[in-house]
């Protein structure tokens, strides 16, 4: 029963079925095979109930805010303001554009929408300064990753409501790791640009004046991101309803930069809808599926397998990782972890695993998922940006930048703390 | 009738994101209501949670149109431009199959909830037929609208017009996407 069902979801998802559909008709084809009920009577109340929950709404919300701040016009001021401060490294304004990516991440909860955006404003650097185009692209490529890891997070609540744990708890422990990983994202440009002076690039230097003139163009993001965190952690608002509140602070900010028309909310709002219905389709049908799974007794099956097989919690802990990291080369990152979440998750919590702590191992293996070819969104995103070239430069300049998430996944199974400490002190 | 149903796909599609955006607008009303002088007006997370469920079948149809539905196309993007028709018709077939499941049980739900009068259990008591009705015309304009993009494709395919058939229903693959996304962030500069 566990390998036909692992087959057909495989065979279901390989024909290029929408992931939504293959989810539902595994369940109905597995309710038919081994159901003593028809247990897919039931679908109407499963997707009533599980797509018409507060905390779910959060996830309209963060893409709307996304959105505002997309069409808001403040990527160039703060990617400037970046520039300034961080160019005298060595690698010069490629640090700006891990910089960029991980604030810009903390107001959206796109990865792929922030490679966009920032790639669009980076690019024209290479030429200007003369850096090796691989790396620089691989900069682009992983520091867009980051959006998924700093929060406000668009994964981390989807990881909340599919394993019932704490949304602000996830949001408060990607906050360390997300720095540890941009800073070694940037150590990794530094040891480069030394190793290999040729692709590094031309510094830049500025007076301390322009510096801190620069410095305005952090403040839009900058007050999203406290607003959005400080009020979930200062005891006002929930997550829905922080997500709310950032909402409006975006329209502020666009609204004070003259960009507020009713074009612009309209193609916020369209693009919200459409990104909050496929991912939420996808969910309705996993939970759809799950239910079938766990009445006819799949579930128990597969808790049994995995027990007999007598794996040590570090044995099963790097199965998992091999898993996610073959997983992510060939499937899109949302419906990797809606399909896999419900099902792995439980069995690494019964293992003894921390499920906040592997919520924020999750995001990592996602990360590293959207810049691993040859399905690595990030990938393609910043090849369009370029517009030119071969492919496998982005790919090769990414490169660097998958073996600092490796380290960083080594980093977190060594040392939990990394993730559990800042919600421990702070919630308890 | 493509056109047709693009129309009315884009206008559901718009109502819902205002009504998100309105929601937006409430649960902030009511966050600073409550901070500043402890009251809570009105259920904004009881109704926003009903306007969710709503965008989702509301909005199903548009994404559908923009191909936004996630697909896999490790093996798609392998095969002959033929045969890629083909599993984009399977795709679609099996969309509208589950689609049609949701829909039929869904109606169930609302007609239960109609014969018995049934109401939420929170204060505002409100009778479960209002939001559902909404969300279950929702999942039957999302069903119909997958019937006219199938026929349409079908007789892109009788005409042996590939080009027009991808474009309505091909896996939308990551470099076009990636496309889209780069016009998109150009457009907003």
């Amino acid at each position: 029963m566990l390998l036909t069902a692992l087959l057909l979801l495989l065979a279901l998802i390989a024909l290029s079925l929408p992931i939504a559909a293959a989810l539902g008709v595994l369940g109905v084809v597995l309710d038919r095979a081994y159901g003593f009920l028809p247990f897919y009577q039931a679908a109407g109340e499963v997707a009533w109930t599980n797509s018409s929950g507060f905390l779910l709404m959060a996830i309209p919300l963060f893409v709307l805010l996304g959105e505002i701040m997309l069409r808001s016009g403040i990527a160039d001021a703060m990617y400037d303001a970046l520039a300034k401060w961080l160019g005298w490294l060595p690698g010069g304004v490629m640090h700006a554009n891990i910089g960029a990516c991980s604030l810009f991440a903390a107001t959206s909860g796109s990865s792929v929408a922030t490679a966009a955006t920032i790639g669009t404003v980076a690019l024209p650097q290479i030429e200007r300064h003369g850096y090796g185009p691989r790396l620089f692209l691989g900069t682009l490529a992983a520091g867009g990753t980051l959006g998924i890891l700093i929060p406000p997070s668009v994964n981390m609540i989807i990881y909340g409501i599919l394993t019932n744990s704490s949304v602000p708890q996830l949001y408060l422990a990607g906050i360390i790791p997300g720095l540890i990983l941009a800073a070694l994202f940037m150590a990794a440009i530094v040891a480069i640009s030394i190793l290999k002076p040729e692709v590094a690039g031309r510094r830049v230097r500025y007076t301390w004046s322009e510096r801190l003139s620069g410095t305005l163009g952090v403040v839009p993001p900058a007050l999203i991101f406290v607003l959005v965190i400080g009020s979930i952690y200062g005891g006002i608002a929930t997550p829905t309803e922080a997500a709310a509140l950032g909402v409006v602070g975006a329209l502020g900010i666009a609204a004070s930069r003259k960009r507020l028309t009713l074009r612009m909310i309209t193609e916020a709002v369209e693009g919200t809808v459409v990104t909050t219905s496929m991912i939420m389709l996808i969910i309705v049908a996993a939970y759809f599926l799950n239910m079938i799974l766990a009445s006819i007794g799949l579930t128990t099956r597969l808790n049994e397998f995995v027990s007999a097989l007598g794996l040590s919690p570090i044995e099963m802990l790097i199965a998992v990782v091999i898993f996610y990291i073959i997983l992510g080369c060939f499937m899109e990152t949302l419906s990797m972890m809606i399909t896999t979440i419900p099902i792995i998750a439980p069995l690494m919590f019964s293992l003894g695993f921390d499920p906040i702590w592997y919520g924020v191992l999750m995001m990592i293996l996602i990360e590293t998922a959207l810049i691993t070819p040859p399905i690595g969104l990030n990938l393609y995103v910043v090849q369009g940006v370029r517009g030119q070239g071969p492919m496998s430069d982005v790919m090769m300049g990414a490169l660097p930048f998958v073996v600092a998430m490796a380290v960083m996944i080594v980093l977190l199974a060594a040392f939990p703390g990394i993730a559990t400490w800042l919600p421990n002190a702070l919630l308890d | 009738m493509t056109a047709l149903a693009e129309r009315l796909s884009r206008l559901l599609a718009r109502i819902a994101g205002f009504a998100i955006l309105g929601s937006a607008l409430m649960i902030t009303v009511e966050v600073v209501a409550r901070k500043l002088f402890a009251t809570s007006l009105i259920g904004a997370d009881e109704i926003s949670g009903y306007i969710l469920a709503i965008t989702v079948t509301w909005g199903a149809s548009l994404a559908l149109i923009r191909r936004a539905h996630v697909r896999i196309d490790v093996v798609h993007a392998q095969v002959p431009a033929a045969l890629r028709s083909v599993l984009d018709l399977v795709a679609l077939v099996s969309l509208l199959s589950v689609t049609l499941l949701f829909a039929w049980f869904a109606t169930r739900l609302l007609r239960t909830n109609i014969r018995t009068g049934a109401v939420s259990n929170t204060p505002m008591e409100v009778p479960m037929w209002i939001p559902q009705s909404l969300w279950v015309a929702g999942w039957w304009v999302f069903a119909a609208v997958t019937l006219i993009v199938i026929v349409a494709t079908v007789g892109a395919l009788i005409r042996r017009d590939l080009p027009a058939a991808q474009k309505l229903s091909g896996v939308r693959g990551a470099l076009e996407e990636a496309g889209e996304e780069l016009a998109d962030a150009k457009s907003r500069r």
